[in-house]
């Protein structure tokens, strides 16, 4: 009984989650946030103690951290480009879905043999408490909430995110983590370094500017197509000078997952004019489906710039963190590469 | 392992209060043993290794801050919510089948579990990030709705005919098919929320979630220990208790009532955990002597529930699996068994 984990490891959860991979971004809170924070330590990096606010409570943090537990992807991903020592971290979406073995991001140097792996669907307690954290970094934790919390609090500050999960700029995350890790001047140098490889690939591709993309999730004979422009994963677009395809965005309607709407295979036709159509999966056999369906594949788009989305480049877009950047724009460039220009 | 004989020939679930045997009272004292084993074995075992002198020293304050916190934070709640909620399932489900006369009456199936799910479903798609106390009251709201709704509609024949286990079962259908149509409707965000509230878990259970709960169940138990007396005597037939002057209806609905209550609590607060109400009275029937069906059911439902949350933490650590598919899990082999190996 002790162990005080999380939540559920089933597989029908883990579906439910891979569902909710593409475009769960929360849409509605992208509050500002990450100033306060930031006022307080002050400009200088490693000013301690540093106190965060969270959207469960205040964490104080004492000492620059030595050991770094990490519970989101972002988290993992951040700490480890700055350096720290990083004792716990989630393993991979692939690892969760059993869809491979790799448990480190692909975008990230590959951390030591003994680092305890979390099941992100499921995070337990004891095994983040056996780590020994000085710090314990969620602020892309998705299954956290109140209780969660509470029971990490007792093993180390937690940085969490201040208002709701998705609901900062990925720039905001990054200083926050930043802060926390008295780290901040490195944090700021991840902000240039993003930034730098999102003007690199303008320049590269002129047609990005005022281009059209899709972005969705086949599932059943619909694609849940991501149309919110609030949503971190919209904003990452928009950073690249992309716009949601207005034939689509505009069609209104109810989507299964927020910022999104769910469009049947039948009006596929209205695809076409998309400068990209980037689209990914729960199963190979959805894959397979959506590109065996009779109206789909007749469309011209998918034989000439439709672009499917693997499972990690998927799960970094949902929530598009700094450290991600570089990579996440190789993954996608041969897909942006097919954006006419205009 | 001996069965006491009993020379009723009524249903499998009618018993009678039979006079102690002599000679059976180790199977209780078997019984509080293996509790207390799993208990504390609940309290030793965790991805955190702890010696057993440290979980001692926990025990008795005087381990280190952080070790104490573990034992006695962590561990111990979520072990002492483990008896106390399948003692309260098990101790309901005893209840139930004795008033329906019928093995499968148990409140998993009577629609109180699918009303507290449509109550959470909603609660979720109203309140953005309902908080534990939110998420309770609309469970409880919604499985009393339900029970409600199953008793009106049975209130003619009685609780103890077939119609309410009918009924019981149509209001789980039709809730459930509703349940399955809103987590279809709502966002994925919601339906992950709620597909983890419907597993039934005791994870992150903490002393200032457990303490009203426990509180509560302390009141229904005690409501409940003065009620069950008279459920002996109704298991004897409406017309003997008539006769020996019960008010069978007025006490049938006060014994529907305390053990809708008990596992109202229970799933409001654990989430619905399946089989524990259903096979612990037939694991009780098994292996406890008979003279004291109701609490030797609740004894069968807090070691079943204790065993279960062990395997949920441990079995295939550190991956955590939810306790209401391990007491399914469990439940169902041992009901598989019992009806393989039954004595015609």
């Amino acid at each position: 009984m002790p162990s005080p984990i999380r939540r559920a490891t089933f597989a029908g959860l883990a579906a439910l989650a891979a569902g909710a991979l593409l475009l769960t971004g929360c849409s509605s809170s992208a509050a500002p946030a990450g100033d306060s924070q930031s006022a307080e330590s002050g400009a200088a990096s490693g000013a301690f103690p540093v106190t965060i606010h969270n959207a469960y409570g205040d964490a104080t943090i004492d000492a620059q951290p030595e050991r770094v537990a990490a519970l989101g992807y972002a988290d993992v991903a951040l700490a480890s480009a700055l350096g720290a020592h990083v004792v716990a971290a989630p393993e991979s979406f692939t690892s969760v879905a059993g869809a491979g073995d790799e448990k480190n991001l692909p975008y990230i140097d590959p951390l030591p043999e003994d680092t305890t792996w979390l099941n992100p669907m499921s995070i337990n307690v004891e095994q983040v408490a056996a780590a020994k954290p000085d710090v314990i970094l969620a602020t892309a934790g998705f299954t956290l909430d109140e209780a969660l919390y509470a029971q990490l609090s007792d093993i180390a500050p937690v940085v969490a995110y201040e208002t709701a999960l998705y609901g900062s700029t990925s720039e905001e995350s990054a200083l926050r983590i930043g802060d926390a890790l008295g780290k901040t001047e490195d944090a700021e140098r991840l902000i240039t370094e993003a930034d730098a490889a999102v003007a690199a690939i303008k320049q590269d591709l002129p047609g990005l500017e005022g281009g059209t993309f899709l972005y969705g999730q086949a599932r059943d004979g619909v694609v849940v197509m991501l149309v919110d422009e609030a949503n971190v994963t919209a904003k990452f677009m928009q950073q690249l000078g992309l716009v949601a395809l207005p034939a689509v965005a505009d069609l209104g309607g109810q989507g299964s997952v927020p910022g999104a709407i769910d469009v049947s295979f039948e009006q596929a036709p209205l695809f076409n004019d998309a400068g990209v159509m980037f689209m990914t999966f729960q199963s190979d056999a959805l894959q397979e489906k959506f590109e065996r369906d009779p109206i789909v594949s007749k469309q011209p788009i998918m034989s000439e710039r439709y672009v499917p989305v693997g499972l990690e480049a998927a799960t970094a877009l949902q929530d598009p963190n700094i450290a991600s950047v570089p990579w996440l724009l190789e993954q996608l460039r041969p897909g942006l590469e097919l954006i006419p220009a205009k | 392992m001996t069965r006491p004989t009993t020379t009723q020939p009524s249903t499998p679930v009618a018993e009678g209060t039979l006079p102690a045997r002599p000679g059976s009272h180790w199977r209780w004292a078997a019984g509080v043993a293996l509790l207390a084993a799993v208990f504390l074995a609940a309290l030793a075992a965790g991805d955190l290794a702890l010696s057993p002198s440290e979980v001692w020293a926990a025990l008795t304050g005087t381990a280190n801050d952080f070790t104490q916190t573990v034992v006695l934070a962590w561990r111990l709640p979520r072990a002492l919510a483990a008896v106390a909620f399948g003692a309260a399932l098990g101790a309901a489900g005893s209840i139930f089948q004795t008033l329906t006369r019928n093995p499968l009456g148990s409140p998993d199936i009577i629609g109180f579990n699918t009303g507290a799910y449509t109550g959470v479903l909603l609660a979720l798609i109203i309140i953005p990030a309902p908080g534990f106390a939110a998420t309770a009251t609309a469970a409880l709201l919604g499985g009393l709705a339900a029970a409600a709704l199953v008793l009106l509609f049975s209130s003619r024949s009685g609780v103890g005919g077939n119609t309410f286990v009918l009924a019981g079962i149509a209001m789980s259908a039709a809730l459930g098919a509703l349940n399955t149509w809103l987590v279809y409707k709502t966002d994925t965000a919601t339906a992950t929320a709620s597909s983890v509230w419907a597993a039934g878990t005791l994870d992150n259970t903490r002393w200032e979630l457990l303490q009203p709960v426990l509180g509560a169940l302390a009141v229904i138990a005690v409501a409940t220990a003065l009620l069950v007396p008279k459920l002996r005597i109704i298991e004897l037939g409406d017309d003997l208790a008539h006769a020996l002057g019960l008010r069978v209806s007025t006490t049938r609905l006060l014994l529907v009532a305390s053990a809708v209550g008990l596992t109202a609590v229970t799933t409001a607060a654990a989430g619905p955990i399946m089989f524990v109400a259903l096979a612990a009275p037939h694991l009780a029937r098994a292996t406890l002597p008979r003279t004291h069906p109701t609490l030797a059911a609740a004894l069968a439902g807090a070691l079943l529930l204790s065993i279960a949350d062990w395997l949920a933490a441990h079995a295939f650590a550190p991956t955590q699996l939810p306790v209401g598919a391990v007491t399914v899990s469990l439940g169902g082999v041992y009901l598989t068994l019992t009806i393989l190996f039954r004595k015609h």
